[in-house]
């Protein structure tokens, strides 16, 4: 067998030479031996990604490019294989790369370049009631988008492919656009559009180092010689985790190779029509796809638990040598194609091909300019279809590293979303073997948590709070409570988080609970996770850095704290955060935990580079616990000597129990609008502090609390997100923190476009909407985010988050409006547009829309009441003896 | 010609061949049944033997202790015989004044009695040279006071040693054995050498054989009747065995070998909990046979060269024997004369061996590997050639791994040949049945016998009973050419105790 599967490696080896040959004939098609001394761009890699860049840029009418590539032909990575599939029923982010891919492949094959582009359409099988929610959710966001698609029942399933079975099926959906196009042929065209626009191509040529000038680019040290750059572009597929980690300082690209497979049949003998819609039944994990020009399949599978590979290094050379076939591995994929297809159990085999791709560890692209060096762009983790990615991410790519920001956002795929953790290869080793699978898995939103790669980055708590049945999620590798298990019994093994829903969240009563502690009682959240920096300079120079890069007023008296974002040029946030200054020279900073390296990044990049300003990371040095309800003052009072009547924006270092040094703020600080305490404790009190908050809370009906319940209350209480409601396109202005913009200060990055924005109106306007009753929380599916939202039936936004307003006893959900005219263009989003009394708001859940509320003003909840209590009342005998006084 | 018997002697003693010589041992593996094939002439075959007789049958020798000493955790061993009575040995023994311990396999060939004798002497050889010669001195006189003559010193004790040695040759054994604690004591201590000690008790135990066999180590006083014993000591010398013996002490593993019994060690690659799968098989023996290279030139060399085209013969020491090196088989270590003496009134005409001219040709000198045990080495697995014959070192690798995970594993599934026109419909039937067998739990404790019952009925979609069972009930005159016999040794390392030591 491994002679045969070599066999067929060098006959498509010997076809794309072919192609090759053939378009070196008629375009002069030529690749250097030599190397260049200096180049603008230095691609490595010329797989489909680093064709893609180079096509992209010549686009833009850069030229001065070279592309290096350490085997003697291009493209003979793991852009040789792949299933030439392209499907768009995806997450909206994902969708646009997607479709931006497709529409150059059209333009190719327009223009004539045989890239066998066709427009197959694509079957999106259903076998249960959860994927087919799955399904709708997905039509309902992208058919409002223009995107054809059809949800169809079993029977309309059969009538689209003669080969269909589907008698377990639910449902499906059919996309007529989806299309199957010649990976290799795209390959190999985007790098002759690119030499012909310029592009210097060389092969034979490895990379050996970077040299690396003030923290940026300034030469490649290649096999052939060294190259003079001013950026460098890493594409270099399953060995761009080895590139990164030669460089000084390392870069971290969190990819690892990962097998897979796919099997052609031979030429079938009954004829079927020349195209035939792909394929994908999620349930099982597999595709199945007509190859058209010669009546055969080809089948491929996101196992559930994949088999990674090379996790010792890829070889350079004859890598293919060290890659066998697994047929016993393949069983179940091929059993479940065979269930589909019944038919093709009669067509003879062609070939069983194991194609290593690369995976990331959160499933994602990988994208944009690395931290740790300026100038050095990623482009990495195509996640087992490179074909699908590789347009429209070369040319968001192209567009960043010509403009020096991508022209949409990318947060899902920046680079700059990892921590060290996740670079380390034995993680990676463990989380790819899930993100093959999670590519194909329904993700429920809140409700899908990693198997593997856990319990590594953990509070000094993480134990303790096990131990009282807490549930975890991870984030940036960092578990944090999401909520704690009411069933659990001390010396269970730990709970699990049930099976995820599209409908009432199995756990959800225990959120309840939680719930009613922090509005009504007391409750302890562990939030340790939120990024922590501090900034200090000798003189006022990080004040004069802050007052540049945030939009409100940090110039405040030591001792008091602020709410800030931090802005691009467009006024969008590229960071959310508090402040609190310290000192006149020493601020500390909290950010969103997903943050941690992009806040990191951003802040350097716009550092005077004197190096005036310094930032240290320190996170891992503080335990932060949130105490939070209307009994958390007398509980906390109980503690230290200290005065916690705190106004809203001051901040003490006091001692509480035994600990000293812990630094308390009041509800300012914490996005949740309760009567709360934030308690940043040194971690090695942390234990301490959390016991004695627990002993004397007993008699306050303490309880702890999760992630999840807090979430609750931040959107009861119409707080955006970042991440969520809240990202690098996004301004103050659109989710109502005006007040937080200090319009009177001198500049600051972003001030000129908040105040057009300020003259000229938003846009687009975040909305807190509350569906009614006709929405039944127990039997109707709830809404998560992402749903789209219609104004007296026109389609005018989608919401971003959702949760349960417990005082409300409404489900409600966050999101943006807009306001387009006639025409699609959008016109200011006013309040009066908004809150308009004569106009009715839907939202579409998993294709039923229900009526909403929509305000742009937080709630008011009412006030719980919350009675002073006492740890004893003694209850008298003869309650004639006293009256209450009036 | 395929009723050729599978021996490394072409001649044996007791029942000469009238067969070609030119049937080597290249010929055998053609009538080892490939996986998941059996030759068109033995179907159609039915089960003769219960699935509960098979487990009986298989079972009878196996043996396991739960030794924990140093790195040692336990082990498993077991035996099937092909030939009657088995020609393989096996011992296992711990070293009662040093600190380690001794695993033997040994492969008799024409006749069990070498073998029998090796596998009861050679660790007291071995045991003996571990000690400084003072320790040696106090012994001797301990002895001489206690004239404990009918005993062996006690340097080892054995486990599961289920034979005894008949009494006139245990007399003459001992004195034996004392000559060579007097030479031992005799020689002062010099810079001790593990591979130089092995290579000696080795070497001289065969030299006693030898010695033995020609008589001249009988005396009068030992026996009344020494030329019943001389017919003894003469069988022994020439009959033959080949040894594997492993020392551990610690995480210091040393593999002393001579001949083709083989020694592999079973390595984790991966991190992960699931044993089924990441290891590595690491072969600690060369093979002493025709197909190794640099033996083949150890042997040419020794030898004059107008002998050269004539020593390996049809991958045969002088067109007999397959193993290369070996205890016993005097006939080709003695010279014309010593043969003539001592051979030819018994044996006549066959005691010669053609092209015989500047004996000795065979050595029992063995090649002394050494390793060091890591955390990541788990068990050791001693065979003797005939579990070779059936598995390849990484097969047996997998096998006791998956034992220990205590899952099912087979060997990976390749398409059968002329698969130009399979139809996936066929593949898939195979591999589901495949999966049937991933679920099923090892049926043996014993992972020695686990191996054997692989080795003999493993096939692509999990264990054939019908296979076993045919295996287990070929008639005695056949056996030989399907199977050989089976000696298999697994030695489970303790990796908290590895991971402890000093790297």
């Amino acid at each position: 067998m491994f002679f045969y599967r070599r066999a067929i490696v060098s006959r498509e080896c010997r076809r794309s030479v072919e192609t090759l040959a053939s378009i070196a004939n008629s375009t002069g098609w030529k690749s250097h031996s030599t190397l260049p001394k200096e180049a603008r761009v230095v691609i490595c890699g010329s797989g489909l990604f680093g064709n893609s860049v180079a096509y992209h840029l010549v686009q833009s009418g850069w030229s001065d490019i070279i592309v290096f590539e350490q085997e003697s032909k291009f493209g003979k990575g793991t852009s040789m294989h792949g299933s030439g599939t392209l499907a768009l029923l995806k997450p909206v982010q994902e969708k646009q790369i997607i479709a931006k891919s497709m529409e150059l492949y059209k333009k190719l094959q327009a223009a004539g370049h045989d890239i066998n582009y066709e427009e197959c359409g694509s079957l999106y099988l259903a076998q249960n009631k959860e994927r087919m929610v799955l399904l709708k959710r997905r039509v309902a966001m992208n058919q409002v988008q223009g995107l054809d698609c059809k949800i169809l029942g079993p029977q309309e399933l059969a009538e689209c492919h003669p080969l269909l079975n589907t008698t377990d099926l639910e449902g499906g959906v059919l996309v007529s656009s989806d299309a199957t196009a010649d990976q290799t042929a795209v390959c190999d065209t985007l790098a002759k559009l690119a030499m012909a626009g310029g592009a210097k191509y060389v092969n034979n040529c490895a990379f050996v180092n970077l040299q690396v000038e003030n923290g940026r680019v300034a030469a490649v040290d290649t096999t052939l010689g060294t190259i003079q750059c001013e950026f460098f572009v890493n594409c270099a597929g399953m060995w761009s985790w080895a590139l990164g980690q030669v460089s000084h300082p390392k870069v971290r690209i969190p990819t690892h190779p990962v097998e897979q497979f796919y099997l052609k049949t031979q030429q079938l003998e009954k004829n079927f029509p020349t195209l035939l819609p792909t394929v994908r039944d999620y349930d099982s994990n597999i595709y199945i796809r007509k190859i058209s020009s010669d009546n055969s399949f080809l089948m491929g599978c996101f196992e559930k638990v994949a088999k990674p590979i090379f996790t010792q290094g890829v070889p350079k050379r004859n890598w293919r040598e060290s890659v066998q076939l697994d047929w016993d591995h393949c069983a179940p994929f091929l059993d479940s194609c065979l269930k589909r297809m019944p038919k093709l159990r009669e067509s003879k085999l062609h070939s069983l091909v194991n194609a290593p791709d690369n995976f990331t560890a959160d499933g994602k692209w990988i994208l944009g300019e690395a931290p740790e060096i300026d100038n050095y762009f990623v482009g990495a983790g195509q996640n087992g279809n490179a074909l699908q990615a590789a347009g429209g991410l070369g040319h968001a790519l192209a567009h960043w590293i010509i403009e020096g920001e991508p022209d949409t956002p990318l947060l899902e795929f920046d680079v700059r979303r990892f921590v060290d953790v996740h670079n380390n290869r034995r993680f990676l080793y463990e989380r790819v073997k899930e993100t093959v699978g999670r590519q194909f898995a329904i993700l429920h939103p809140l409700q899908s948590e990693y198997k593997h790669g856990r319990r590594i980055r953990c509070s000094p708590l993480y134990s303790t709070l096990s131990a009282q049945g807490a549930v975890f999620g991870s984030r940036m590798c960092f578990e944090r409570p999401l909520y704690f298990d009411r069933e659990y019994k001390a010396g269970d093994s730990p709970p699990e988080m049930p099976l995820g829903t599209y409908w009432k969240p199995l756990f959800f009563e225990n959120i309840r609970e939680e719930y009613q502690a922090c509005r009504e009682g007391v409750a302890l959240i562990d939030m340790s996770s939120y990024s922590k920096f501090q900034l200090t300079s000798a003189n006022d120079e990080v004040l004069d850095f802050l007052q540049l890069t945030c939009s409100n007023d940090v110039n405040i008296p030591v001792g008091h704290i602020t709410n800030t974002g931090m802005h691009n040029e467009r006024g969008g946030y590229e960071n959310d955060c508090m402040l609190v200054r310290q000192a006149h020279n020493n601020f500390f900073m909290v950010g969103p935990t997903k943050q941690q390296t992009r806040t990191a990044d951003w802040m350097k990049r716009n550092m005077p580079i004197d190096y005036s300003v310094q930032l240290t990371d320190v996170t891992s040095m503080f335990t932060v616990l949130l105490v939070i309800g209307p009994k958390s003052k007398e509980l906390l009072s109980q503690l230290t000597d200290s005065d916690l009547r705190l106004p809203p924006s001051v901040y003490k270092t006091i001692s509480m129990a035994h600990a000293s040094d812990v630094m308390i703020m009041g509800s300012n600080s914490t996005n949740t609008g309760e009567p709360s305490y934030s308690l940043y404790i040194p971690s090695e009190y942390a234990v301490h502090v959390y016991d004695e908050i627990m002993r004397v809370g007993k008699n306050y009906g303490i309880r702890n609390a999760g992630y999840l319940t807090l979430r609750q209350l931040r959107i009861e209480k119409f707080i955006p997100f970042y991440y969520e409601e809240i990202d690098s396109e996004t301004t103050p202005l659109e989710i109502g923190r005006q007040s937080r913009v200090k319009f009177d200060k001198h500049y600051f990055i972003g001030k000129f476009a908040m105040q057009r924005q300020l003259e000229q109106g938003v846009n687009r306007r975040l909305v807190q909407f509350t569906l009614h009753d006709d929405h039944d929380a127990e039997n109707d599916i709830w809404p998560y985010g992402g749903e789209p939202v219609f104004r007296n039936g026109i389609w005018c936004g989608a919401t971003t988050s959702a949760g349960y307003a417990f005082t409300l006893e409404r489900r409600v959900a966050l999101g943006f409006i807009n306001n387009p005219d006639k025409n699609g263009n959008l016109q200011p989003v006013t309040n009066d547009y908004i809150m308009n009394k004569n106009v009715l708001y839907q939202i579409d859940i998993a294709g039923k829309r229900f009526n909403v509320h929509a305000s742009v003003h937080q709630p008011k909840l009412p006030s719980t009441g919350a009675t002073i209590s006492h740890d004893y009342q003694p209850t008298l005998r003869n309650k004639a003896i006293l009256q209450l006084k009036h | 010609m395929i009723f050729l018997r599978r021996c490394r002697y072409f001649l044996s003693l007791s029942k000469s061949l009238n067969g070609d010589v030119s049937f080597g041992r290249v010929y055998w593996r053609v009538h080892v049944l490939p996986f998941g094939q059996v030759p068109v002439t033995l179907r159609p075959y039915s089960a003769r033997l219960s699935p509960n007789e098979v487990t009986t049958i298989l079972r009878a020798n196996e043996n396991s202790e739960d030794v924990n000493i140093g790195s040692i955790k336990s082990y498993d061993s077991n035996q099937l015989a092909s030939n009657s009575p088995i020609e393989d040995m096996r011992a296992e023994a711990r070293c009662l004044l040093t600190t380690g311990m001794l695993f033997g396999v040994y492969d008799g060939h024409g006749g069990p009695a070498c073998a029998q004798v090796v596998s009861k002497r050679l660790f007291n050889y071995i045991a003996a040279s571990l000690l400084p010669s003072d320790v040696l001195h106090k012994l001797l006189l301990q002895q001489n006071v206690n004239k404990l003559e009918s005993q062996f010193l006690r340097l080892i004790d054995t486990f599961n040693d289920r034979y005894e040695m008949v009494e006139d040759l245990q007399a003459l054994y001992y004195k034996s054995f004392q000559l060579y604690l007097q030479e031992l004591s005799s020689q002062g201590d010099n810079e001790f050498s593990m591979h130089s000690e092995l290579e000696r008790a080795f070497i001289r135990l065969d030299e006693h054989i030898m010695k033995e066999g020609k008589g001249e180590l009988i005396t009068s006083d030992h026996c009344d009747n020494n030329e019943n014993l001389l017919k003894k000591t003469l069988s022994v010398a020439l009959s033959g065995a080949v040894a594997a013996v492993a020392h551990i002490d610690c995480e210091h593993l040393h593999v002393a070998s001579c001949g083709d019994c083989q020694v592999v060690l079973g390595t984790r690659t991966s991190e992960a909990d699931d044993l089924s799968t990441g290891w590595s098989a690491v072969v600690l023996t060369n093979e002493h046979n025709a197909e190794n290279e640099k033996e083949v030139q150890r042997i040419l060399m020794e030898h004059p060269e107008n002998e050269r085209d004539r020593i390996i013969l049809n991958q045969r020491l002088l067109g007999q024997l397959a193993p290369l090196r070996a205890f016993g088989d005097c006939r080709f270590k003695w010279t014309k004369d010593e043969i003539a003496e001592y051979l030819a009134p018994v044996l006549g005409q066959q005691a010669n061996v053609n092209h015989s001219i500047t004996p000795p040709y065979l050595t029992s000198k063995p090649e002394v590997i050494y390793h060091r045990l890591r955390p990541k080495d788990r068990f050791i697995i001693i065979g003797s050639d005939g579990l070779w014959d059936m598995l390849s070192p990484a097969q047996a690798v997998r096998l006791v791994g998956e034992h220990m995970s205590g899952k099912t594993v087979l060997s990976p599934y390749s398409l059968p040949p002329g698969h130009e026109d399979i139809k996936l419909g066929t593949i898939h039937a195979t591999l589901m049945r495949r999966m049937e067998a991933f679920k099923l739990k090892p049926i043996d404790s014993n992972s020695a016998t686990h191996l054997i019952r692989h080795a003999l009925s493993g096939t692509d979609y999990g264990l054939d009973h019908n296979r076993l069972s045919y295996y287990l009930t070929m008639p005695e005159n056949t056996v030989r050419l399907f199977r050989d016999d089976i000696t298999v040794t697994v030695i489970f390392l303790d990796t908290d105790y590895l991971s402890q030591r000093p790297l």
